[in-house]
């Protein structure tokens, strides 16, 4: 099989769970979700040779969590993203907890993605420090911390007149 | 397993399979970017495995959203000579944003409700171009303030200076909203004049946060 037939084979199989993983990242942000996936695929074309096999959706998990983290450090250097109102959104899936990804919203990016991936994904710690780049222990105390932000978070929402937890 | 626990198990959905549209834009959009480098690459011939790097650098920052080119970082190395002064700012005022100084021989090139941009006298570019300007905005409704970097005071209260690409970017509160300030590096200014510009920033009710 061809480089670019693999590579189209693997994103018939595998573009749907990592624009789902985006969108959990991006805390519910569909278009940024959409971009991060598109950006991601990009990037791992570039580097098949090396991603191709077996260990490819782990890969790809890595590149697309560097993409994430990328565009979160990314100075603004135009105004495309600058608008009034969202234009149509893509087909992107959201579960219905507006008042969780708010909360996620307001984790720094890396202990967001450890978040996401260890409680939304269900990764196991190795999995999750192997897509951050980081230990098993950064992993369990970012998840640690993180979890307690959200209770934070949720439970001033609580008070504020929210009606979860 | 706590109720957060289940709740964040809940927000993931289940993948559902790309239309075949969706998967052949995906694949000539990565073609096209490996076929640049291939150009790339044999355009730079044997510079050497450095120039190699560099390439695939460019590359993959040409297919992020919002990536400034590699041509754009290298030629804005951060500066903190102070090789520019900031004046006081007498011009008309733009709604939404208004300024107090600006650097010497910069004007207001113009304003939405979502930004100002502060730019060199007879530049011509897009208004949605913000390289190698200073430029005022409301952090994104869907961001929070990111207190990471270097801790300054901006009217009055904390504010975050870090580097970005090509760029610095200064966020801070002013007690209404959270205030994003941008300057190209290639500008000149250093960290204090920055936080001396902010300082002279007045964000009016007519400015927006954007979306997204």
């Amino acid at each position: 099989m061809s480089h670019q037939s693999e590579f189209e084979v693997f994103v018939r199989g595998h573009r749907g769970e990592m624009v789902a993983t985006a969108a959990a990242l991006t805390a519910g942000d569909r278009h940024l979700a959409e971009d991060l996936t598109q950006s991601a695929l990009v990037r791992l074309y570039l580097a098949w040779g090396r991603a191709r096999g077996p260990h490819a959706p782990a890969y790809a998990r890595r590149v697309l969590v560097n993409c994430f983290l990328d565009h979160r450090r990314r100075a603004w250097v135009s105004r495309e993203r600058s608008m009034h109102s969202v234009p149509d959104a893509p087909a992107v899936e959201l579960a219905d907890d507006p008042e969780l990804f708010a909360a996620l919203r307001e984790l720094p990016p890396r202990m967001r993605a450890a978040v996401v991936l260890r409680h939304v994904e269900d990764r196991s710690v190795e999995d999750v420090a192997d897509a951050l780049g980081c230990s098993v222990g950064t992993v369990k105390s970012q998840t640690a911390r993180g979890l307690a932000k959200l209770r934070a978070q949720l439970k001033d929402a609580a008070l504020q007149g929210g009606n979860h937890d | 397993m706590t109720d957060l626990e289940t709740r964040l198990r809940a927000l993931r959905v289940p993948a559902s399979a790309p239309g075949e549209d969706v998967v052949l834009a995906d694949v000539r959009r990565a073609r096209t970017a490996a076929g640049r480098r291939r150009a790339v690459r044999l355009a730079t011939g044997g510079a050497g495995l450095l120039a190699v790097g560099a390439v695939a650098t460019t590359v993959v920052l040409s297919n992020q959203p919002q990536g400034p080119t590699q041509a754009d970082i290298a030629s804005t190395a951060p500066s903190q000579s102070g090789r520019i002064d900031l004046v006081d700012y007498t011009g008309a005022q733009r709604e939404g944003f208004q300024v107090a100084k600006v650097p010497d021989g910069y004007v207001l090139q113009g304003a939405t409700p979502f930004s100002l941009d502060v730019a060199p006298a007879g530049d011509t570019s897009s208004l949605d171009s913000f390289v190698g300007k200073l430029v005022v905005m409301l952090q994104s409704q869907d961001a929070s303030f990111d207190k990471t970097g270097k801790a300054v005071t901006v009217h009055g209260s904390a504010g975050y200076l870090r580097t970005q690409d090509a760029a610095r970017i200064l966020e801070y509160s002013d007690g209404t909203h959270v205030v994003v300030v941008q300057a190209w590096n290639n500008i000149g200014l250093t960290d204090d004049q920055l936080v001396e510009f902010a300082n002279g920033v007045t964000v009016t009710s007519a400015a927006q946060a954007s979306v997204g």
